[in-house]
């Protein structure tokens, strides 16, 4: 079997793994790299999302020419609510079918990302050519449509590029704060490009740009492992309260991004801000998750993920309280800033928790899904942000309160009791082994053998075995093994004496 | 496994999209009832029309310096999306014409006579009235102490409207120091 790019057979063979490095920078400017981009196959993902980020500067770049800009906020807002809802509906249909249409997909995911850039690049010529019309709003919520599901593909891809498991957290950082690099020095070629030509020759730049993305992403189908099927284990550990509570936190903080973008930007454009602020939130945004990169592993090493979650949500909450009771501009930068670092953060604090607690969950379909719906929350709040009409300072205000309930919720959630809920989706056996890894991580070591060798015992019991009174079966079966415990403390007394 | 039932989170998140969804479809229907009224079919202007009404207090053109010129809703009805789209393109050789929604996006409030922004100018512009007489309140405000308020009247001759009469009134909306 060979391993060339036109060979179906390379989309299996996920090694050996290529070293993209430049013959030039394999000496001192290698650790550079490295640090860039990663090693053998993670280097290839992170130069097609360095690609994606620079073309997706571009094409933000050239909405400031469009006619969006020009027309009435609320004028505008049906429409883009339209779209929004539109654009909801693949994101409904994903969300259960991704993962078995990635399989059917000969070469999988990286094919899916190599269609996202292709149709990108498309759309994009298209709306060079209607910047200035109606056509811009289906045009442009297109590009949206496709760069989330390009989101979602390549998260999901990012496990199978993965030498080792214990290196999904610094991956997914590196990705991050190398795609922000290119994205920032895209941004002011853009900014420059626009400032001399038009937003039409921008959005070409970035056509040009998303089909350079296609060939690099087509590059990917050697170096990545294909999506495994979904499996039992990935459900059981989805299940975990650590891993579900750490999912529900991210979805919460992504709702709370999807909001704020619409949000914030429509006020911008009622209040009639110059271009500079906006670019500024955005940008405030993106060093932000910048940031949340460079300080998520000092933050790992002091502090537990579900700290880092706890954190992700109160300090962004307090910094949006802030900025709606003292609304300003510079106040409004901080609070993006924040909240773009908060949501760094917690993205690093699932991938640990993840990394930790769900090895068979970070792999497949089931990451798919799982970014599917993280992607699909933050269409939801964008809608909200969209229909609601809320004065700024509501809006912002609301914002904040939502997160501080979701942080109210994670505190509650962090409680053992909470942690112990039944889990009626998950097979006994299952829900004891759970059960007696969270006791174990809390310090419970006795009690987590003991509930680990029920375990056991559990996994021999007849599947069909549903007693007609649980409840009553259940107190009997307490009260007897009360009687055999006291028996064993008399015993034990009485050896004593 | 068989028997699986469907995890809880998917329920939960079911229901969400049901909320939005009934939040979104409450928001787009808001204002959009037809009129139960039984007078005759309205009239409904097209762009062109709007922009030979706008054409009227604009200075002359500059396709090499566009000046801005911003328009506000007066008594609250903006002209709808399409409309705005359609007027900007068709003044866009010589103007640049955006539309806001309220007064205070337009206007430099950091200089004493509150000028209009970007050095350009700013007209309130009404609906035509869908039934006869077809009037039309135009408000053009270039300063704190430069407003001035016309009420037009269309008509149409042969296939085109025209304004038939203008009256000055007092401004409504745009108002200044005077």
């Amino acid at each position: 079997m060979t391993d060339e790019p036109g060979d179906p057979g390379a989309v299996a063979t996920a090694e050996p793994a290529p070293d993209l490095r430049p013959v030039s920078l394999r000496g001192a400017g290698g650790a550079v790299w490295l640090w860039l981009f990663g090693p053998g196959r993670q280097a290839r993902l992170t130069i097609t999302h360095c690609v994606h980020s620079a073309a997706e500067a571009c094409f933000t770049v050239s909405m400031a020419g469009s006619i969006f800009f020009a027309v009435s906020p609320d004028a505008a807002r049906p429409r883009v609510l339209l779209f929004l809802v539109l654009a909801l509906a693949p994101f409904l249909v994903m969300a259960p079918l991704i993962g078995p249409l990635v399989d059917r997909v000969r070469g999988g995911l990286p094919v899916v990302i190599v269609t996202t850039f292709v149709v990108r690049a498309v759309l994009a010529v298209s709306l060079s050519q209607h910047l200035r019309d109606l056509l811009l709003f289906p045009l442009a919520f297109g590009i949206l449509v496709v760069a989330k599901t390009y989101t979602v593909s390549r998260n999901a891809l990012v496990p199978s590029v993965v030498d080792d498991d214990n290196d999904l957290v610094a991956a997914n950082a590196r990705l991050s704060r190398t795609a922000t690099f290119a994205g920032a020095i895209a941004a002011a070629v853009a900014v420059a490009l626009y400032s001399v030509t038009s937003a039409s020759t921008v959005l070409l730049l970035g056509a040009a740009i998303y089909v350079a993305g296609a060939a690099s992403a087509w590059w990917l189908r050697r170096v990545a492992s294909p999506v495994t099927p979904l499996e039992h284990d990935a459900e059981v550990e989805l299940v975990r309260p650590d891993v579900s509570g750490a999912v529900w936190d991210m979805m919460a903080l992504r709702a709370a991004i999807g909001f704020a973008v619409f949000h914030l930007g429509f006020s911008l454009r009622s209040a009639n801000e110059p271009a500079w602020v906006l670019g500024a939130v955005i940008l405030a945004n993106g060093t932000g998750g910048f940031a949340g990169t460079v300080v998520s592993p000092w933050m790992r090493r002091r502090f537990s993920e579900a700290n880092m979650l706890t954190l992700s949500l109160v300090v962004p909450a307090a910094a949006i309280a802030v900025c709606g009771l003292a609304f300003g501009r510079w106040v409004l930068i901080g609070a993006v800033f924040v909240l773009g670092l908060s949501v760094s953060v917690a993205r690093r604090a699932l991938d640990a928790t993840m990394q930790r607690s769900a090895p068979h969950a970070r792999r497949g379909q089931v990451y798919a899904t799982l970014e599917t719906r993280l992607e699909l929350v933050w269409v939801l709040a964008a809608c909200l942000a969209v229909a609601l009409r809320a004065e700024t300072w509501v809006g912002v205000i609301g914002l904040a309160g939502f997160l501080a309930v979701v942080a109210v919720v994670h505190l509650r959630r962090l409680q053992l009791g909470t942690n112990l809920r039944p889990m009626g989706v998950v097979p006994l056996a299952d829900r004891l082994l759970l059960r007696a890894e969270v006791l174990a991580d809390r310090g419970y070591h006795d009690e987590a053998v003991i509930l680990a060798r029920a375990a056991t015992e559990a996994a021999r019991w007849p599947t069909t075995d549903h007693p007609e009174d649980p409840e009553l079966v259940a107190r009997n079966a307490i009260e007897q093994a009360r009687r055999l415990v006291d028996e064993a403390h008399d015993f034990g007394r009485g050896a004593a004496g | 496994m068989s028997g699986r039932s469907r995890p809880r989170s998917s329920i939960t998140l079911v229901a969400l999209v049901a909320v939005v969804a009934l939040t979104v479809a409450t928001a787009a229907c808001d204002g959009d009832d037809p009129p139960t009224t039984t007078e005759p079919a309205p009239v409904e202007f097209g762009a062109e029309v709007y922009t030979m009404v706008i054409e009227r207090f604009l200075p002359a053109p500059d396709p090499d310096a566009a000046p801005v010129v911003y328009v506000v809703p007066v008594n609250g009805d903006p002209l709808g999306l399409d409309l705005q789209v359609a007027v900007i393109d068709a003044l866009s050789e010589g103007y640049d014409v955006r539309f806001v929604d309220e007064v205070e996006a337009a206007v430099d409030d950091g200089s004493s006579d509150e000028p209009p922004r970007d050095e350009g100018m700013l007209l309130g512009l009404g609906r035509i009235a869908p039934e006869p007489p077809h009037t039309i309140r135009v408000e053009r405000y270039e300063g704190s102490d430069q407003v001035e308020g016309h009420l037009l009247t269309l008509e149409q001759r042969a296939d085109a409207w025209v304004v038939a009469d203008e009256e000055t009134v007092t401004p409504e909306v745009l108002i200044g120091d005077g």
